[in-house]
């Protein structure tokens, strides 16, 4: 089977082949862009494909695929994906195409930026398919170039402090991870890279806590944390649409995936130790978002720290390592990837309409952009977790499982979800009611890509709340594979 | 007469000693691109007369000097090293100045004591050789070109490499007087029966490592360095990084193991120790620069520091690693530079702010500086990760698990000061008016060649490995 190979591959590929195509005229950017809509659009079929495929409900690896690649110093080109990654995946898949639908307003230097992009898709793939940590670090490092270079470009005002600071902590990052994969390698007998094997590693207890340590940072840094995530705020003030919606629904979730993997899965013994301190990370990560959002004034950086709270959750899931946590950590994953989506979406729209950022500055906008108000609302809800839609079953699962281990943390954690879900509504409040803002031009509706792109991704919200199950029970095998498994 | 045995296995060094000799006959009467074209065909030869060689172990004027796996596989290294040394020099002319036709006789007397060297394997041999390589250095670095600071330059290095070999002297001298052997491994066996607790052992190998490390490019002490800006030219500063200390590293390597490996000496701990000094202090120093060039040297010194740490295990995998380092080093430096004369030829400028919007007025020049730099730092795939991956679990082997740590935060030092020269070269917007062009051809070869070597690292590795573990069977035998 080549399905998976192609599924991460296949951007790469367009990006290489679009290096040779022209890009002077408005027509050739129109054909640029859509060889990159073809591509993104390939890859979510394939993704749906494996997701058709997949029957195999005992928790373990499919479509896997092993060659022979590196063998002088134990590493195999290694993919296969269980229910967890094909799951983000699918989210992968889905949230690059609608990155590519919007970002017609890319205007600069077209060709470098769907390279880039589609470069970061191959990135994002790739660490979800790996199989070996070998491939994994590349892949993981396969993001930061591309995302730095799509920050720093295509930021809004050239400032691009995000990028920099998304360069600084990735590289601590990505040293961290090297070295806690390296402790890995070396520990293991045969001198492996291999993920399966290394899975079954019996970490010694002295090297245990370092380990664990080594790989918590990097993953954490990603999801990310506070106190370090003015980085992504940053970047998601800074960036361009698209490259803002892949950064918050899918680029930082590779955190909470390493974390889901390797924490989690792999090192449970020293998890447990450490719970206490983990879950504290998450409540802070959760308030902390939702202080910042009620203080935030720009709407870009509002959405970030909506993203930002529910990393706090996905963080509490880890803390309890409970199955249930786990399954609704992954689906509040893919719900909160589909609904910051169409919220940047949404606010990127709204931005450019009004021309300012400042919710201070917006007002009365709901009488101009009807379309726009609904959508904003029916996905701020979507973020929050109204029942029918994808996030309340994920949070739901996520409170019931961390409840039992920990109590206080989980109800902490449910005030702080109650807070940001006041902030959305109030800021709600703010953009589209009161008294309308004084302007010249004359506000239009969001057009039609962008409302295309909405309905889209919310049409998929909705069938994820109504059948969670189209991804839960695959989920639910790998998690319990993923945790009964464990070696240290 | 059995001494006189095997001398045909000199044939390599006699090619370029032959091409030497027509190179500067020639650069009196044609002083055009000719020598050049002479020089590089000469390494083209003399790499043929070492294949015809190959995998065979030869001992030669009473194993003075030992042609083997390992010298094979340094040597191969070198001569492709001078090779694309020889096309930098070729494309670093300015229309109006003399060609230097000189430099490229000079290149093939070095690269003749390099050979020598990597071959030495007895005391006397391994000076003659290692001198031969340093005096024609010397004479690279003074031969005047561009201003007159390079007279300063190459007498600051000179200064600097007599003491460095006085050192050396002392440090074999001990040798000598405590084994009373001259050829290397006898030394060690000698050694052996002496006792492990023996203190002026210990000091050779200070004295020795001390005298190695300015040849090594190890010591931060290159105050030349100040001047060479205007003095010494980049290909001659590319060589003397490049083919000066993998000759080096090759004998070093060889002493290391013949005697030092033999006795009960814990000489690992104080490689381990030099190595950090190096690497760490190279990559602090390199971060501080603000020329392009200077920066290259530096984080030479921090990368020397790296190739020693895969000599604290001899006994598994070192030498194995040192090998697969120095081959990967060479591609990576040797592209850097290359891009970095190819740009200087039309900014004239070093400082790294210059480089601004490279990438949009020379993109090719602007990639290949990018990749080289990229494997230097160690970024998965590009020959530098195997290098830098092979000396960490050298490392690892010989239980030196903290040195590996310090290798893994100098790469994060490396990576720091990497990024800073990639940032400005492909992000910043362009300060001057640069004209858009193409390098001349010799560079374009030479940067083409050294890019592709770096890139395909990957998928030679199974052969390079090979090759490395022959190198590492040899030295055991």
């Amino acid at each position: 089977m080549f399905l998976l190979s192609a599924i991460v591959l296949v951007p790469a590929i367009a990006a290489l082949a679009l290096l040779f195509f022209p890009s002077r005229t408005p027509a050739e950017k129109e054909r640029i862009r859509t060889v990159t809509l073809a591509a993104a659009a390939l890859v979510t079929a394939l993704d749906v494909v494996m997701w058709y495929g997949f029957r195999d409900q005992s928790g373990s690896f499919a479509y896997e695929e092993t060659r022979s690649w590196l063998p002088g110093i134990g590493s195999s080109y290694h993919l296969g994906v269980d229910g967890v990654s094909m799951s983000l995946l699918l989210l992968s898949g889905v949230l690059f195409l609608a990155a590519a639908f919007v970002s017609n307003r890319v205007r600069e230097d077209v060709k470098g930026f769907f390279v880039l992009l589609l470069l970061l898709e191959t990135g994002v793939n790739g660490s979800l398919a790996a199989l070996d940590f070998f491939l994994f670090f590349l892949f993981w490092e396969l993001q930061v170039l591309p995302l730095g270079f799509l920050l720093w470009r295509w930021s809004a005002n050239r400032r691009a402090g995000g990028a920099w600071k998304l360069m600084a902590v990735e590289l601590v990052g990505s040293a961290f991870l090297l070295l806690a994969i390296l402790i890995l390698y070396f520990k293991s007998p045969t001198r492996t890279f291999d993920v399966a094997t290394l899975h079954n590693l019996q970490v010694p207890g002295s090297i245990a806590g370092l380990v664990f340590a080594l790989f918590f940072i990097p993953f954490a840094l990603r999801l990310p944390v506070v106190p370090f995530h003015s980085w992504f705020s940053d970047a998601q003030g800074e960036a361009a649409a698209p490259v803002a919606i892949v950064l918050a629904g899918i680029v930082t979730r590779l955190g909470a995936y390493g974390l889901y993997r390797v924490n989690a899965g792999q090192l449970q013994a020293t998890l447990h130790r450490a719970s206490g301190a983990v879950a504290a990370l998450a409540v802070i990560t959760v308030f902390w978002g939702a202080v910042a959002a009620f203080r935030e004034d720009d709407i870009r950086r509002l959405v970030s720290y909506l993203v930002v709270s529910h990393g706090g959750l996905l963080l509490l899931a880890v803390a309890s390592a409970a199955p249930t946590a786990l399954n609704g950590g992954v689906l509040l994953m893919v719900a909160d990837g589909l609904a910051a989506g169409m919220l940047i979406v949404l606010a990127a729209a709204i931005a450019e309409r009004a021309n300012t950022r400042s919710i201070a500055a917006m007002g009365g906008l709901a009488r101009r952009m009807p379309k726009g108000a609904v959508l904003w609302l029916l996905a701020a809800l979507a973020g929050l977790g109204l029942p029918g839609l994808a996030g309340f079953v994920g949070e739901l699962l996520i409170f019931l499982g961390s409840y039992p281990s920990h109590r206080l943390a989980t109800s902490l954690a449910i005030l702080g979800t109650l807070f940001i879900a006041v902030a959305t509504l109030w800021a709600f409040q703010r953009i589209f009611f009161g008294p309308p803002i004084e302007t010249d031009r004359r506000l239009r509706d969001i057009g039609s890509l962008e409302l295309g792109t909405s309905v889209g991704l919310l049409c998929l919200i909705v069938l994820m709340g109504i059948l969670p199950a189209i991804l839960m029970d695959s989920i639910n095998f790998s998690v319990l594979t993923l945790l009964s498994g464990s070696g240290g | 007469m059995k001494t006189l045995d095997n001398l045909l296995a000199f044939a390599p060094e006699l090619w370029l000693l032959l091409g030497a000799v027509a190179v500067f006959l020639l650069a009196r009467s044609r002083p055009g691109r000719w020598p050049q074209v002479v020089a590089f065909g000469t390494l083209a030869l003399s790499f043929l007369a070492l294949m015809t060689q190959f995998q065979s172990k030869i001992t030669i004027l009473d194993g003075a000097f030992l042609l083997d796996s390992f010298t094979m596989v340094v040597d191969v290294i070198v001569l492709a090293t001078a090779s694309i040394c020889v096309l930098l020099a070729m494309g670093d002319y300015i229309p109006g100045e003399s060609r230097g036709a000189e430099l490229a006789g000079f290149m093939l007397l070095a690269t003749l004591g390099a050979l020598l060297a990597a071959s030495a394997a007895e005391m006397a041999a391994l000076l003659v050789g290692l001198e031969l390589l340093a005096i024609n250095l010397y004479i690279l670095a003074a031969l005047a070109r561009r201003g007159g600071e390079s007279a300063q330059a190459g007498l600051g290095y000179l200064v600097l490499g007599v003491a460095g070999t006085a050192l050396m002297l002392y440090g074999l001298a001990l040798l000598y007087g405590l084994s009373g052997e001259t050829r290397l491994s006898a030394v060690g066996h000698a050694l052996r029966a002496i006792g492990p607790r023996q203190p002026a052992v210990l000091l050779a190998l200070c004295l020795l490592l001390a005298g190695f490390a300015g040849k090594l490019g190890l010591t931060p002490v290159r105050w030349w360095t100040r001047r060479f800006d205007l003095g010494v030219p980049v290909p001659v500063l590319a060589f003397i990084a490049s083919v000066g200390s993998l000759a080096a590293f090759g004998a070093f390597t060889r002493l290391l193991f013949s005697v030092f490996s033999q006795t009960a000496l814990p000489y690992g701990v104080v490689i381990a120790v030099v190595a950090t000094a190096a690497m760490t202090g190279g990559n602090l120093l390199a971060l501080a620069q603000t020329s392009i060039r200077r920066l290259l040297v530096y984080s030479s010194i921090a990368q020397g520091g790296y190739a020693l740490v895969a000599l604290t295990d001899l006994q598994h995998g070192g030498v194995t690693a040192l090998l697969v380092m120095l081959a990967a080093l060479a591609p990576s430096y040797l592209c850097a530079f290359a891009a970095v004369i190819a740009y200087g030829r039309t900014v004239h400028s070093d400082a790294i702010k210059d480089l601004a919007g490279m990438s949009r007025t020379t993109p090719g020049v602007a990639i290949a500086l990018g990749i080289g730099l990229a494997s230097l730092v160690g970024f998965p795939l590009l020959a530098g990760s195997f290098g830098k991956f092979l000396a960490l679990q050298a490392a690892v082997e010989g239980g030196f698990a903290w040195l590996a740590m310090v290798g893994v935060i100098n790469i994060l030092l490396a990576a720091l000061c990497y990024l800073r020269v990639i940032r400005v070269a492909f992000l910043d917007d362009p300060v001057y008016d640069v004209p858009r062009g193409r390098p001349d051809r010799p560079l374009q070869l030479a940067m083409g060649v050294s890019a592709a070597a770096v890139v395909a690292f990957g998928l030679l590795l199974g052969p390079v490995l090979t090759a490395a573990g022959f190198g590492q069977q040899a030295l055991s035998h």
